[in-house]
């Protein structure tokens, strides 16, 4: 007996009278003729019966995975992904907050700003625990966050430099991520930097001036879009080997006007800037009276309109490669404050008081009683996830929101809502290559 | 793009086995399979990888 995967969705695509069958578990992707919609029906009645069906189609939909035996456990098999995801025992990803001051006083920011600087003997911590740890894995991720990290540009270059080094002489594979508002990235430091291989950029513009000026807010006197404008497009042409996500920040009211700040970089660096649209983080008021739907529908035309400009827009996302749903829920990942303290979420006011461990006198890691181990027992996720279609793509969701809160938040299906559009984009790319191949 | 004779069913993308999904955070998993997999955007809803 044959039963349909529960991971099938279905998209029309009337333009070639055809019905598209993706399944998120295996990232099959096939067309049929819409005559045989009532095939369809049956693969996607989650564990619905397959009923007369020929051998060699049963047996080409078992391959791909949208049929399956009665008794496979396909749940099963996504919830192995995601424990070896969370053991992951090859990379190691550590976060860097050099500060929590900012020179943007952004209306929207979660964080609380203050004076504050990472000193001598916190890095001096830092560095032994990487020195200790870092050769124990395959592959070293630094990111640096804040605050603004740049306020510690000479913090974050020695530092950089150093776990570099360490990197290097272990044989270590080493990546560098940093988030920025880019305000003082200027030529200079982005050479320095990219000299120590920090190469992944991500640097946030809201929109064109008028919205940017209003949403990222200098704490003195001028406005932030003509220095930010500038040294984003000075990296893009300083170092082809930087990978940098242009961060875009939106809601209702100005993810219209996304295609008009695409539209002012210039031709040449648009094929080095991969876009990142995102609906304004904990700001849900913003969007009363608009849909999921909607919200899905308007970042697709965006990325739409990226595309047709010539941003690396990436334009195969229907791969279901995601092992964890964040980087907070593996076991090897770690966050240092300033202070030496350890979190392992970058949302938080990371007060002493919440800390999960803090780098001791020689740079090791002492837990705060069993709070590591508790943030850790969060179930990545809940019975909700073992029903949802979407589960191999998004492993979860917010292991945050579920310590809070108890479930991944009520609108964690956002990001797939408008899945059926990208699978019909992802065929009509497919044709139009065809087309011009043939 | 392969098509196959019955019922036309045309394979877009064949999709990844449970072995190839796994493999960056197996000990098997080369460095540059492990950096493949490794996403550095500190919010993960973009559809990237995490």
């Amino acid at each position: 007996m044959m039963r349909a995967s529960i991971f099938n969705i279905s998209a029309p695509f009337p333009e070639t009278d055809e019905i598209l069958l993706f399944n998120t578990s295996t990232g099959a992707l096939i067309s049929v003729p819409s005559g045989v919609g009532d095939l369809v029906g049956r693969l996607t009645t989650p564990g619905g019966a397959i009923g007369d069906i020929s051998p060699a189609t049963l047996a080409e939909l078992t391959d791909l995975g949208f049929v399956l035996p009665d008794g496979a456990d396909e749940v099963g098999a996504v919830i192995e992904r995601n424990r070896l995801g969370i053991a992951d025992p090859n990379r190691l990803d550590v976060f860097i907050l050099p500060n929590m001051n900012c020179n943007f006083a952004c209306p929207y920011c979660y964080e609380e700003h203050a004076p504050s600087r990472l000193d001598e003997e916190t890095e001096r911590r830092i560095i032994s625990w990487f020195e200790t740890n870092a050769p124990n894995y395959k592959v070293v991720l630094l990111s640096w966050f804040g605050g603004e990290p740049l306020l510690s540009f000479e913090t974050v270059l020695r530092i950089q430099r150093r776990v570099h080094e360490i990197c290097r002489d272990a044989g270590v594979t080493f990546n560098s991520h940093i988030t920025t508002n880019g305000y003082l990235l200027t030529p200079e430091r982005a050479e320095a930097l990219c000299a120590a291989d920090l190469l992944s950029y991500q640097i946030t513009i809201d929109g064109p001036p008028d919205v940017h000026n209003v949403r990222r807010v200098l704490k003195g006197p001028g406005d932030s879009f003509e220095r930010v404008f500038g040294n984003l497009c000075a990296l893009a042409r300083a170092d082809s080997r930087a990978n940098i996500k242009l961060r875009v920040n939106f809601d209702a009211t100005t993810i219209e006007r996304i295609p008009e700040l695409l539209e002012m970089v210039p031709k040449d660096i648009r094929p080095r800037l991969h876009p990142v649209l995102e609906r304004l983080f904990d700001q849900g008021h913003l969007f009363i009276g608009k849909s999921p739907r909607w919200i899905a529908q308007k970042t697709e035309e965006a990325y739409d309109a990226a595309r047709r400009l010539g941003f690396a827009v990436t334009t195969t996302p229907l791969v279901p490669e995601r092992l964890t749903y964040c980087y907070a829920d593996r076991e090897s990942q770690v966050l240092f404050t300033h202070r030496g303290d350890v979190f392992k979420c970058t949302v938080s006011e990371f007060r002493p008081d919440q800390r999960l461990g803090f780098l001791d006198d020689d740079g090791r890691i002492v837990w705060e009683g069993t709070r590591h181990q508790d943030w850790m027992d969060v179930p990545a996720l809940d019975d909700d996830c073992m029903s949802c279609t979407y589960l191999p793509m998004c492993m979860g969701g917010c292991r945050k929101n579920r310590a809070e809160s108890g479930h991944a938040g009520a609108d964690c299906t956002l990001p797939f809502a408008a899945l059926d559009e990208r699978i019909r984009q992802r065929y009509a790319a497919q044709l139009a290559t065809s087309v011009q191949s043939a | 793009m392969t098509s196959t004779n019955e019922t036309s069913i045309r394979i877009i993308q064949s999709g990844s086995s449970q072995a190839d999904l796994v493999r960056p955070a197996t000990p098997e998993a080369t460095p540059e399979q492990v950096t493949a997999a490794t996403c550095s955007c500190v919010v993960h809803l973009c559809g990237c990888k995490s």
